[in-house]
């Protein structure tokens, strides 16, 4: 069962998805989240959001956007 | 599948669409820093035989500023204010990133308690008053850094403003037509009677670029936002802003820059001559009135100035002395230089 999805961790929350392959963008767009404000993180590589995912992937998303300033 | 970069055979770790431009990690660290020589120079923000203070919070940008400024051989030290936030130990743990970051460069960190300067910290001052957190804190952050930059001798006062931050507010300001505010904001406010030069050499990057340029360096830096941040409307705007670059690619770079090229000047000659500063009658720092708005708003939440309390954190050396620092930032973030913060 572990090896069949796609998992994305943001703020702390697991996402999975069954897509044999999915792009960077197709996912931020998933999770609504914009491709210029978040970053895409896979066995300690960024990607861009070209770069195609698959199943058995493990990404982590690092939102950019603070508040305050 | 992915960009390759645009000036090694290297896999990008990102497309700026803005500029056209796809870089390797290895290749952005070295933009971005050169960037933001360009940025310092072109606006003659800051000499190398200038004592510049940065101002820390613990976040990626001001995190990225200080360690991008030490990178380029200027002679910064790092200001952290101990807001005491307690609330899921906020600023302990902002501090702490701090500190780190203060070690890993080799640069003193300046450490001023609100409590200990005021008598009361943030979240009582917050309760005690009718403003909002936001504007309040930013009023006693302004001051201290001021304040501090002046007593320590500093030529230059440096925040982590970044191009997000800078369009969403020109966006609100023109929303409402702020004029006042609309002829004052500049990446670069020169010094006067009192105050010292401030400056905001991250203007031109934009949010992702400065939290990539951490991540790859390995810059720990406080994820979540400040509990008492209920300024929902920049996020808003900044939200805002990222879809209109979406389709449009390049739009917040070219509304900011634009602005202050074309724009800015005119708001500036609109608004009345310089008033004559004088000096508070409590604080002794410059103010248009006779008390100035910080020692108005302490006094009006209970609170009395007695002064900066200021703590020097000398860094320590590498190896034994920081093991705790290290365990408990591992715990945390991986500090380890070219690995990623997050693996
Ligand atoms: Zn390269
Ligand atoms: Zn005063």
């Amino acid at each position: 069962m572990g090896d069949n999805v796609l998992r994305a961790i943001f703020r702390g929350k697991v996402y999975e998805f069954e897509e044999e392959k999915m792009k960077v963008r197709e996912l931020l767009k998933r999770l609504n989240l914009s491709p210029e404000s978040t970053l895409v993180v896979r066995d300690n590589e960024v990607l861009t959001e070209d770069e195609l995912l698959k199943r058995g992937d493990e990404v982590r998303i690092i939102s950019a956007i603070s508040g305050g300033s | 599948m992915g960009y390759k970069c645009k000036l090694c055979p290297s896999k990008a770790v990102i497309y700026m669409r803005q500029h056209r431009l796809a870089l390797c990690s290895g290749c952005y660290v070295q933009w971005f820093a050169k960037q933001t020589q360009r940025s310092i120079s072109e606006m003659r923000m800051l000499r190398r035989d200038e004592r510049v203070l940065v101002a820390v919070s613990g976040g990626k940008d001001s995190l990225s500023l200080w360690y991008v400024l030490s990178e380029l051989g200027y002679d910064a030290e790092g200001l952290y204010i101990d807001l005491g936030i307690s609330d899921l130990g906020y600023s302990e743990r902002s501090k702490t990133y701090a500190m780190h970051l203060a070690d890993k460069l080799m640069r003193p960190l300046h450490i001023v308690s609100v409590s200990k300067s005021v008598g009361k910290a943030i979240p009582e001052l917050v309760r005690r008053s009718d403003r909002s957190p936001c504007s309040l804190c930013g009023l006693i952050k302004r001051y201290i850094m001021n304040r501090f930059a002046i007593e320590g001798g500093f030529d230059v006062l440096a925040t982590g403003h970044n191009l997000d931050d800078e369009a969403a507010t020109l966006l609100s300001n023109v929303l409402h037509w702020q004029v006042g505010y609309l002829a004052r904001q500049s990446p670069i406010l020169m010094e006067r009677d009192g105050f010292v030069r401030r400056i905001k050499p991250f203007y031109r990057f934009t949010e992702k670029e400065t939290a990539l340029y951490a991540l790859l360096n390995g810059i720990a830096y406080i994820e979540d936002e400040c509990p008492y941040s209920v300024d929902a409307t920049t996020i808003f705007l900044k939200g805002i802003l990222n879809q209109l670059e979406e389709r449009m690619p390049g739009t917040k770079l070219q509304f900011y820059n634009n602005f202050l090229a074309h724009a800015r000047e005119l708001f500036e000659r609109e608004q009345a001559p310089k008033v004559q500063l004088r000096q508070c009658s409590i604080c002794s720092m410059p103010t248009a009135e006779c008390v100035c708005a910080f020692c108005r708003a302490i006094e009006r939440v209970g609170g009395t100035f007695v002064g900066l309390n200021v703590v020097r954190y000398e860094p320590k050396q590498c190896g034994a002395s920081s093991q705790s620092t290290k365990a408990a930032m591992t715990a945390e973030g991986d500090d380890n230089g070219e690995q990623c913060r997050l693996a």
